[in-house]
């Protein structure tokens, strides 16, 4: 294709101003941009730095409090940002078609799929049939499977990447020539991620239509991108073709960024340059290891949800959210509990602090059944295990000032002395996770997402636990923050000999931080082990695709794609399929997947797994079991 | 004290409610967010300038619910007619001192002038004839002519000078009003606000306070000069002064807004937040009882709870002496009442945001730490739930006024011989009937009670778009 073609989109010094109560925030600063027909553009950045809004300025979309003050904005040779709502009707759908990011909100509940969609088509005035038929046209080639049953349906009836389909479907009925995408896929699940993304590359490719896709997420830069522009406070500080952006980014921020990214390769090195050095790291990832005897150990875990009956005299029927888990940990160790959204990974830790009491299993926490205990006689065995949560906004009470927040352990475990003491041991903690002490004084809401995520951290360590169960703690965070909080955990572990129990839908903070991985798969482990055999061998089809469903930063073209997307979308708990849960995902299911669900089985030392037929097996082993 | 003190039970009542409230709200104010709340609500002009109303009106309130009995005259010979109605101070014993039966407020001493300024009948604003002819003794003989009044004009020798006397009065007034605020201005032009703490945050409107304050000394000012010569508003049937009845019926108005939500207060709050923070049989129990209340109709249950409680106090209270604490017993009933059906909306609210808030991360983390129930439905439920709570009881408070308005209309009210809005409106069914109509009762009850309940909703709207999370940030 000639490169000196005329660009399809051309920004140029675009500006953005918001309108405050006192003084106007410029949003956007002098953006240029530039995407040829039927490339993809990739807008990275961290959230607040403009890449939503710019893509809004392009649809004509900007909130009211925000107005264009100074560039242009040139589709196909003509200037938007002088357009007036009317005039932008027509470019709207037709001309450039924007999918958002959250699909539970960006449908209509009370009108069904099919209305939708033909609300977006250009051709209205044709008759109902051939209105339908285009309609359901368009969701076959969305990959939706029975599309003629499902363009009567409405949205409650649809999954979240059903519905994200129609999203793509309903942008793409007026047949645009720029599709716009602004974090399509960040709602989503992983194996959903993987579906959707290949879907947007191959309805490209079909229709050699152009893309600006903003994202947060590196991976999903590297496949999709053939051009790179990384923002950063309403600027572009780097814009490059992907291939050369992957191989040598230029800009100091993208190189910070790259080495905030968390992978295998960069365990036990710190990820953010702020804190120690990396010989420091190096001397401490050298102690001995961690000691083998258990600190907590998990049998047989089971927690019922009782689903509202059908029935006036019907029984309710019990929502299995756990069934049987069993994991053991020893002390120091990090063990990372991984799964995609609804696979019951949450409950598993709120069931192991008692929070949700298991209905089967056990929970010894030095040799203590948990479980078995009341509340009066859990109080005092309750500082031992705490937790960190994912949400930095909800898991602080906005009314009290950090000090109570971080005190409040202290006073109801009765630990920390009186109240002068407890206010030093605040300082320490404070100074620990990296905080001023006059943060004592102040409120949640004056602290930024990551600070927050630090008093937390500093509230569960306040009564001194062994155990930190970590609920997904930087999954709301930018990559440069989630980069300092991991090594601020690491450095904690370090210090204080804690054990983590971390909770993640992230493969790669796993990769980079877990010691042990335990896969979860419809509230139950389908495998367990080493996290670094675990992640370069997995034995279990669902790992593999798990993985596989992670966005590598090789650059599309280059990567050799092993595997396709996981089919199907995750089955919800309240109708499990029989026998092993994964079979009618599973490209290797037989027979007995249908009917049995597999024991788990040993294959080197630690590492177990509960497939019929996992993808290696110690041979000598593999004909012992069957 | 030119009396024996005598508070009702509704004074103490008011008075422990107000000083209790502004206890809270100052507390409150040492949080930073709070006071960033407050300053927020008080940058909207309307806000402000109805806060400044609902001041007044609760000043007035509070001035009138300072009840004692006047001390009568020693020296004077009791007169026949009165007899009966002295008591002596037992404290003194010696019976030197007396005092009068009923009780009079700090409201009626300041009021005294018009309080007994009576005339015989209906006599229209500002007027000094009376409103229909009657006989009156000549000295050519009896004629049916429009009679001077008593008390209103009778400073005038001759009628002709009425209009002017009018002017010349309300110069006076506005004279004084502007004496007094221009030193007031010179203060507050030198006076600058206190510097925030940030310039983000908003500023109190302090223009729009000083214009309430300038407008209410300007009216306060002019009806001073007017009242103490005529009958402002007019009079009502038994020649009692208008404007007089129309600040006495505030204490009745905010009495009523202010006692029921005290009782349903923490009705509401206590088995809202139980229900939502306990689930399971507690939820079920109160969803129930709300549920049965607020499937009977409102009104009947009302107005079967004021019969029936009447028809109780009738034969069983024959020994509460004065008329006064009669008529306050009926008003703490029907708040009683008022506040028992009423709790049912916000106890629904406060359930839902309480289901919510139970399920936030900052709640689970005080239960990994093992704190118990109580302290965390104290710490960190009821504090989240206060601009909740805030919204709907201003929201309310207007409502509940009405509501007084309502009842005492179909005559399961208050007292008939408490001064209020409603019975106010209540007697002017018949003198609209009248020809010429009377019209002044009615608009002075519904001036007053509009005033009071547009400021209720204004300052309502301000604070709900102030603390409401799901409005902030539309502006």
């Amino acid at each position: 294709m000639n490169s000196m073609a005329k660009p399809l989109l051309n920004i140029q010094g675009l500006t953005i101003e918001f309108r405050m109560p006192r003084e106007s925030l410029i949003a956007v600063d002098q953006l240029d941009l530039r995407i040829d027909p039927g490339k993809t553009l990739v807008l990275l950045g961290e959230s607040g730095s403009g890449k939503s809004v710019s893509a809004l300025a392009v649809m004509g979309l900007l909130p009211a409090a925000g107005s264009i003050t100074a560039g242009c904005i040139l589709f196909d040779g003509e200037d938007l940002s002088h357009y007036s709502n009317a005039a932008m009707r027509s470019i709207r759908g037709n001309r450039i078609g924007m999918v958002f990011q959250e699909p539970m909100t960006s449908l209509n509940p009370v009108m069904t799929v099919g209305d939708q969609i033909t609300e977006a088509l250009p051709q209205r005035q044709l008759p109902r049939a051939a209105i339908r038929k285009r309609g359901v046209e368009l969701l076959t080639q969305m990959g939706i499977p029975e599309p003629g049953r499902r363009f009567d349906e409405f949205p409650h009836q649809l999954s979240g990447g059903m519905k994200q389909r129609v999203m793509i479907a309903i942008a793409l009925a007026g047949e645009p020539d720029l599709l716009i995408a602004d974090e399509p896929t960040t709602a989503l699940d992983v194996t959903t991620q993987a579906q959707i993304l290949e879907l947007l590359r191959q309805l490209q490719k079909d229709r050699n239509m152009a893309m600006l896709l903003v994202t947060h997420d590196f991976g999903i830069a590297a496949q999709m991108a053939d051009q790179v522009a990384v923002m950063r406070r309403g600027a572009i500080v780097e814009f490059a073709a992907a291939a050369d952006f992957f191989e040598s980014p230029q800009h100091p921020y993208s190189q910070k960024l790259f080495a905030a990214l968390p992978n295998l390769s960069k365990r036990g090195q710190a990820l953010s340059s702020s804190t120690e050095t990396a010989t420091q790291i190096a001397e401490l990832a050298a102690l001995p290891a961690p000691t083998t005897e258990p600190i907590l150990e998990v049998t047989g875990l089971q927690v019922l949800f009782k689903q509202r009956s059908s029935g006036l005299f019907r029984k309710p029927l019990p929502v299995y959210a756990v069934d049987g888990v069993s994991l053991s940990l020893t002390a120091g160790e990090t063990l990372a509990i991984v799964g995609e959204s609804g696979c019951g990974k949450t409950t598993v830790i709120k069931s192991m602090l008692q929070l949700l009491r298991a209905d089967n299993g056990s929970v010894l926490f030095d040799s203590v059944d948990l479980t078995k205990l009341s509340q009066r006689q859990l109080r005092p065995l309750r500082r031992h295990l705490q937790i960190v949560f994912q949400d930095p906004y909800s898991s602080l009470n906005p009314r009290m000032r950090v000090n109570d927040i971080i005190q409040e352990g202290m006073i109801a475990q009765k630990i920390g002395g009186n109240r002068r003491q407890r206010g030093d041991y605040v300082d320490r903690l404070l100074s620990d996770v990296g905080l001023e002490p006059a943060a004592r004084d102040r409120y949640p809401h004056e602290f930024s997402g990551g600070q927050r995520q630090r008093i937390g951290i500093a509230r569960a360590l306040a009564v001194e636990p062994k155990v930190l169960l970590l609920d997904e703690p930087t999954s709301a965070l930018d990559l440069s923050v989630q980069a300092q909080i991991l090594d601020l955990l690491g450095q904690l572990q370090r210090d204080r000999g804690l054990t983590y129990i971390f909770v993640t839908h992230d493969l790669s903070v796993v990769e980079y931080f877990a010691d042990r991985v335990a896969v979860m798969y419809l509230g139950r482990v389908v495998e367990e082990g080493p996290a670094v055999e675990l992640m370069t061998r997995p034995a279990h089809p669902y790992t593999q695709a798990l993985l596989s469903s992670v966005p590598t930063l090789v650059v599309g073209d280059e990567k050799a794609d092993p595997l396709p997307p996981l089919p199907g979308e995750p089955p919800s708990p309240t109708s499990r399929p029989s026998g092993c849960h994964f079979h009618p995902r599973c490209a290797s299911a037989q027979a007995n997947c249908r009917t049995d669900y597999p024991q788990p089985l040993e294959l080197s030392g630690q590492h177990r797994v509960s497939c019929h037929y996992p993808l290696w097996t110690d041979t000598s082993k593999i004909k012992a079991d069957r | 004290m030119p009396g024996q003190l005598a508070l009702l039970i509704s004074d103490y009542l008011i008075w422990g409610m107000s000083l209790a409230s502004g206890g809270v709200l100052l507390a409150g104010l040492r949080n930073p967010l709070q006071r960033q709340r407050w300053r927020a609500i008080l940058s909207r002009s309307p806000a402000m300038a109805s806060a400044i109303l609902l001041l007044v009106y609760l000043a007035i309130a509070l001035v009138d619910s300072i009840h004692f009995r006047p001390m009568l005259p020693a020296t004077q010979s009791t007169p026949a007619g009165t007899a009966s109605a002295v008591i002596t101070d037992p404290g003194t014993g010696d019976g030197t001192d007396l005092y009068a039966a009923s009780e009079i407020s700090l409201l009626d001493l300041l009021l005294t002038n018009i309080r007994l300024a009576e005339e015989r009948s209906y006599s229209a604003p500002l007027a000094i004839y009376g409103y229909s002819k009657e006989r009156v003794e000549t000295a050519a003989g009896s004629t049916r002519s429009y009679p001077r009044l008593n008390y209103a004009g009778a400073h005038l020798a001759n009628p002709q000078d009425h209009f002017r006397d009018l002017l010349a009065k309300s110069g006076a007034g506005f004279g004084l009003a502007l004496f007094i605020m221009i030193p007031l201005w010179a203060i507050v032009a030198r006076w600058h606000p206190p510097h925030q703490a940030s310039s983000d945050d908003p500023k109190p409107a302090w223009r729009a306070a000083v214009f309430t304050l300038a407008g209410l000394v300007v009216i306060g000012c002019v009806v001073s000069q007017l009242v103490n010569h005529y009958h402002l508003l007019g009079t009502d049937k038994v020649g009692q002064d208008v404007l007089y009845l129309g600040l006495k019926s505030i204490r009745t108005g905010v009495l009523i807004g202010a006692l029921t939500l005290m009782i349903m207060l923490p009705l509401a709050i206590v088995l809202g937040i139980a229900a939502g923070y306990f689930g399971g049989r507690v939820d079920d129990a109160v969803q129930y009882l709300y549920t049965t209340l607020s499937s009977i109709p409102g009104v009947l249950l009302i107005a079967a709870a004021v019969l029936s409680v009447n028809l109780f106090l009738d034969q069983n209270l024959t020994e509460v002496t004065s008329l006064h604490q009669r008529a306050d017993l009926r008003l703490l009933l029907l708040t009683g009442i008022l506040g028992v059906t009423g709790w049912i909306g916000l106890c629904r609210l406060l359930r839902a945001e309480s289901l919510k808030l139970r399920e936030l991360d900052y709640v689970t983390a005080a239960r990994a730490f093992g704190v118990a129930d109580r302290t965390i439905l104290v710490r960190h439920l009821l504090p989240n739930l206060g601009h909740l709570v805030l919204i709907t009881l201003v929201i309310d408070f207007s409502g509940l006024v009405l509501a007084e308005a309502v009842l005492s209309y179909v005559g399961v009210g208050v007292d008939p011989s408490m001064i209020s809005w409603g019975n106010m409106i209540n007697s002017a069914r018949l003198e609209l009937a009248r020809e010429p109509v009377v019209w002044w009762s009615l608009a002075t009850a519904f001036v007053f009670m509009f005033t009071l309940v547009l400021c209720a909703n204004l300052f309502a709207d301000a604070v709900r778009d102030a603390l409401d999370p799901r409005l902030r940030g539309k502006q």
